[in-house]
């Protein structure tokens, strides 16, 4: 490894395992989503700057969430078009918003996603396929799939919904196995 | 304003196609509403996540190999910009600075990049033989499944999409590649020849290269340097196992740049985790058994994990809904995971497979329910040969009788294109088959010939419906 030792064979393993997680966090935010992974490995590598300050005891996916959730608040500050994120007004409501919950802090995993995909009817399937690997926009989806752009729309805000809702149901279900 | 319209700003938001002045509007939307702002974050996470999913380039050792190269230049002072911007309908944008990815992930940035600009594109390759599903992306990311053969190539990706897919490339200079099973190459338009191979088995038979423009095939963990050779290379997301037959490859593994020459009849596997020195090892005698690791082995599969995550969420349901308690839903699931370790097994999953002459997909628009095998991928793994009396033995069950189709692909010994067999069998319903290699018929309708002397790449078995139930317990290949 290029940073070989022991401290960062401990951190590349939790890299593994939160930065599903941190990815969906940062996106929440209303980060550009082609801003999202650059957002995040600046998260980590904060973290990897201040590895000396943490507790190895405390939970270190709510820790690197806390440091990007710092990032993103920086960002409002920035100028328009130097920024990572949609909108600042946006981004403030959710920053606030996030503040108020209670922290879920279990890893999320690629695994756990593709499941729960795998679980779809075949037609949401196909519209997953359509939108998210082949790139049709959702007037091209509504088209090919014979319902209005509005229709196509609500069906996709049932799938994410219902696509988040599993992957947290699976996680819980691990933990409750363990 | 009401319900309608902070819908329709969502689903704009989450395509991509908000103003400045909408994105403001739906904030003002959601303002006061801590549900519709638990609704933006629980879509905003939920796009992220099936889109982190479904796209390859953004899978965890990508990301943590962007990562190390970004704390390594910035640890090391280095002036160098570190921002990584993907973009998701355009690939990647143009200000992402290359010090900070790796190797391998430099090809790839490169050779996208430039498939999806505009302007010409030089043919580098023709497509010699194809076989099963297959999908070619380039010319400014356009997408065709039908692929003849001779169709000339620029930049792009080819994927092979069901376990029993094959096809083969020839560049100018007759050299030729041949990928099978589940592959995913990318094609750069350079002169030199750049390849990447991001998952499958991959075969080649290099002629002589000019000098400083060696072909390049990049991994997700290792860069081979190739100037005139016969080579075959098996990879996935956390290994690359490389296996030289005549002349030599150099490989070097991205995690840390070490290197080695690999030699005729050598091998060297390289791992995501390896701390220890890379290994480069004989190949020894060639095996003629093969039992195949449930694990570690499956190419296509519906796993214990999935099974149990499908089990975990519907005993949960049951006690969300009242039909179940939490006592009997934790027995249940308890015995569900004890069922689960007395037997390993693996279930079938559905895929897209082009219809065969004679296959069980043909009159159901190409969709199979398959359980597949990469043969071997173990660490010290040597070429799993088929004899002229080898045989299978295969265990499993059905729910239903049904028509059952058992295949496997083979390389030549030379490491050059192979060929794909398969026979057909009425099942019942438990079963425990012993076929003899020899009935299996060769798929490209050129006859029966013997796999006899072959290199065994994938097994695979499919049925056409998924009420049949398929499962597999266990399979195994040995001769008397």
């Amino acid at each position: 490894m290029k940073h070989s030792n022991d401290k960062s064979i401990k951190f590349d393993s939790l890299v593994l395992e939160h930065h599903v997680r941190l990815r969906a966090f940062v996106r929440s935010l209303g980060v550009d989503a082609d801003w999202v992974d650059d957002l995040s490995q600046e998260a980590f590598m904060t973290a990897y700057e201040e590895w000396e300050t943490f507790d190895s005891k405390r939970d270190f996916g709510k820790w690197v969430r806390g440091i990007a959730a710092n990032i993103v608040r920086n960002e409002i500050r920035k100028q328009s078009r130097r920024r990572r994120i949609l909108n600042s007004d946006l981004t403030h409501l959710l920053l606030n918003h996030h503040g108020q919950l209670a922290e879920r802090s279990l890893p999320m995993t690629v695994v756990a996603i593709r499941a729960c995909l795998a679980k779809l009817n075949s037609e949401n399937r196909n519209i997953i396929q359509g939108r998210y690997v082949d790139g049709f926009s959702i007037l091209e989806l509504a088209d090919r799939f014979g319902k209005s752009a509005a229709n196509m729309r609500q069906i996709l805000l049932r799938i994410r919904r219902q696509i988040r809702s599993c992957v947290e149901s699976h996680i819980t279900m691990e933990d409750y196995h363990g | 304003m009401g319900d309608d319209r902070f819908v329709e700003l969502l689903g704009c938001l989450l395509d991509g196609e908000l103003s400045e002045d909408e994105l403001s509007e739906l904030a003002l939307l959601a303002k006061d509403d801590p549900g519709r702002q638990q609704e933006i974050q629980v879509q905003l996470e939920g796009e992220e996540l099936i889109a982190l999913s479904k796209d390859d380039l953004r899978d965890s050792t990508l990301f943590l190999s962007a990562l190390q190269n970004r704390i390594s230049h910035d640890t090391s002072g280095s002036p160098i910009g570190t921002r990584l911007s993907f973009t998701r309908r355009g690939g990647w944008r143009n200000v992402l600075i290359p010090s900070m990815v790796s190797a391998a992930a430099i090809a790839l940035i490169i050779s996208v990049f430039i498939f999806w600009s505009p302007g010409d594109h030089n043919n580098v390759a023709q497509l010699v033989q194809a076989e099963g599903l297959l999908r070619w992306t380039g010319d400014g990311g356009r997408i065709d499944e039908t692929l003849d053969v001779g169709r000339p190539l620029s930049g792009g990706t080819l994927e092979l999409l069901a376990p029993d897919a094959g096809a083969t490339l020839r560049f100018a200079d007759q050299t030729s590649v041949t990928i099978s099973g589940l592959a995913m190459l990318t094609l750069s338009e350079y002169s030199q020849k750049v390849l990447h191979l991001r998952y499958g088995v991959l075969s080649a038979n290099v002629s002589m290269q000019p000098e400083q423009e060696a072909m390049v095939l990049h991994t997700v963990n290792a860069e081979l340097l190739i100037e005139g050779t016969q080579f075959s290379v098996v990879a996935d997301p956390s290994l690359t196992r490389l296996t030289v037959h005549e002349g030599r490859v150099r490989i070097k593994r991205l995690s840390d740049g070490e290197e080695a020459e690999i030699g005729a009849a050598q091998q060297s596997i390289v791992r995501i985790d390896d701390q220890d020195p890379l290994r480069v090892v004989a190949l020894g005698e060639s095996k003629y058994s093969w039992r195949a690791n449930l694990a570690d082995d499956v190419a296509a599969g519906w796993s214990q994990e999935d099974a149990l995550s499908a089990y975990g969420t519907q005993v949960r349901n049951a006690v969300g809904q009242g039909e179940m308690t939490d006592a009997d839903a934790r027995d249940s699931y308890m015995q569900f995971v004890l069922q689960l370790k007395a037997e390993a097994r693996l279930g079938a999953v559905p895929m897209q497979t082009q219809s065969r002459t004679g296959g069980l997909s043909g009159d159901r628009g190409g969709v199979s329910y398959m359980i597949a095998f990469s043969v071997p991928r173990g660490n010290d793994a040597v070429p799993v040969i088929l004899a002229e009396n080898s045989h299978f033995r295969i265990q499993g069950r059905v729910q239903t009788p049904a028509d059952v189709e058992f295949g496997f692909a083979v390389l030549d010994a030379d490491g050059k294109a192979g060929g794909k067999y398969r026979t057909i069998q009425s099942i019942d319903s438990d079963f425990d088959l012993v076929l003899p290699a020899s009935i299996f018929e060769m798929l490209d309708n050129q006859g029966i010939q013997s796999a006899s002397g072959r290199t065994l790449v994938t097994w695979w078995c499919s049925a056409n419906d998924r009420d049949i139930g398929l499962e597999i317990t266990g399979v195994a290949l040995d001769r008397p």
